[in-house]
């Protein structure tokens, strides 16, 4: 058996079976590694890590299970990966900087108090997300110029320069493609 | 601001999304147009993350730290199943529902089909339920099969120092002998990428790392 994934009720004498953890993540794994990749996009500007964040979460978990019996495991999962995800990130940016970290740089306070707000912003970027797919079909309405500079600069990080050389178009069109087909997008969601 | 220059902004609020409050400052944005390139950053930060997730689960090595990235050649021994089974006293459905408390959805026949049938390969983790469940070890109801082909499944099942970290694995993680390996080969395999030789040397440095680390953690806790 393994006891760091068993453990009993505060009464003590009343059993609780959590789940096991590999059941957790195949539910619950690519919600969190979204959660992770937003908080590091958004609040540090990283692009990696993701995966990291949610390793060291179910690191975590199996050494040092929750006390209190989860009613809502995704919901649990969701919060740990933010706060470790602010974790990390703050690590990066101490360690690219040289220096200790200054939330002043930031937008958002600091994870531990009052970051109630910055977490419905995260929150918020990964249920627009999970709406992807949704957005596929809306990539249909594009012009094909605006398909190619989306799909191309958004999901393969091409650069603007790039783009206009394999276009043969100024980067300046580049961005005026790119934004009339964000917007066509927001319209496609709903989300103006 | 012309649609030119809002273009342009767009731009630099994506690629600096830190910074987008102030870059909006600098820019002299009103609030209708802050409200618009906001909105439209969003949607070029939904597009990314939708990007993101796990890796094919057998190079995922969350996947295979947490037993459920499947390895082939462990698979269930019917007969010793329904002995072992047979033997804790818990008939087909208990089994499911003690596997349910795990979150393991499976149905009765599928425990009957683990009693009938040869060669049925299980998840690790799923394993380890199930001994713990009937109360033994899940060494007492699989079966390894060993493919003579030179993968780097049997190079490292082969290997001394991979039997001695499948020993302190098994140890520090209370698991059955069979899920220890299982789970120390799929982490193994994670690391090699399609199509490349696997490197024996830098498995093991990963392998033995992985196995310190995680006996330094647990000793220092205590």
């Amino acid at each position: 058996m393994q006891p760091h994934e068993r453990r009993r009720g505060a009464g003590g004498d009343c059993a609780v079976t959590m789940p096991n953890l590999g059941v957790l993540y195949m539910e619950h794994g690519q919600k969190m590694i979204r959660t992770a990749a937003a908080v590091l996009l958004r609040k540090f500007g990283l692009t990696d890590g993701d995966l990291d964040v949610v390793q060291e979460v179910f690191r975590e978990l199996q050494e040092k299970p929750p006390a209190e019996e989860i009613r809502n495991w995704e919901a649990y999962l969701i919060r740990v990966t933010q706060r470790r995800a602010y974790d990390w990130g703050r690590k990066q940016h101490v360690k690219k900087q040289g220096q200790s970290f200054n939330d002043d740089e930031f937008d958002d306070e600091p994870v531990d108090d009052a970051s109630e707000e910055a977490f419905a912003e995260v929150e918020a970027a990964v249920d627009l997300a999970a709406r992807i797919p949704e957005l596929l079909d809306g990539m249909q309405l594009l012009t094909e110029n605006e398909r190619f500079v989306i799909t191309r600069q958004v999901f393969d990080d091409a650069s603007r320069d790039r783009l206009a050389e394999e276009l043969g178009v100024s980067p300046p069109r580049i961005s005026q493609l790119r934004t009339s087909g964000l917007k066509k997008l927001r319209t496609y969601l709903g989300t103006e | 601001m012309n649609e030119e220059q809002k273009a342009g902004l767009l731009d630099r609020l994506i690629a600096m999304p830190v910074q987008r409050t102030q870059l909006l400052d600098e820019a002299g944005a009103t609030a209708d147009e802050r409200t618009e390139l906001l909105e439209l950053a969003d949607i070029a930060d939904a597009a990314w993350v939708s990007t993101r997730g796990a890796p094919p689960v057998e190079e995922d090595p969350i996947a295979a730290m947490l037993g459920i990235a499947p390895t082939p050649g462990l698979a269930i021994d019917p007969a010793a199943f329904k002995q072992a089974r047979v033997r804790s006293g818990l008939n087909v459905s208990q089994l499911r529902d003690r596997l349910a408390q795990r979150g393991w959805q499976v149905s009765n026949g599928e425990i009957a089909s683990w009693q009938s049938r040869e060669g049925i390969e299980l998840l690790p983790a799923l394993l380890q339920d199930i001994g713990d469940a009937l109360s033994v070890s899940a060494d007492s109801f699989t079966v390894t099969r060993v493919s003579d082909a030179p993968t780097i499944h049997t190079i490292l099942r082969k290997s001394d120092w991979f039997v001695a970290l499948v020993e302190q694995w098994q140890t520090l993680r209370h698991v059955a002998r069979s899920v220890a390996e299982a789970q120390l080969l799929t982490r193994a395999t994670a690391t090699v990428h399609r199509g490349e030789e696997p490197d024996v040397d830098q498995i093991r440095e990963l392998l033995e790392h992985l196995v310190a680390s995680s006996g330094e953690s647990g000793s220092s806790r205590q």
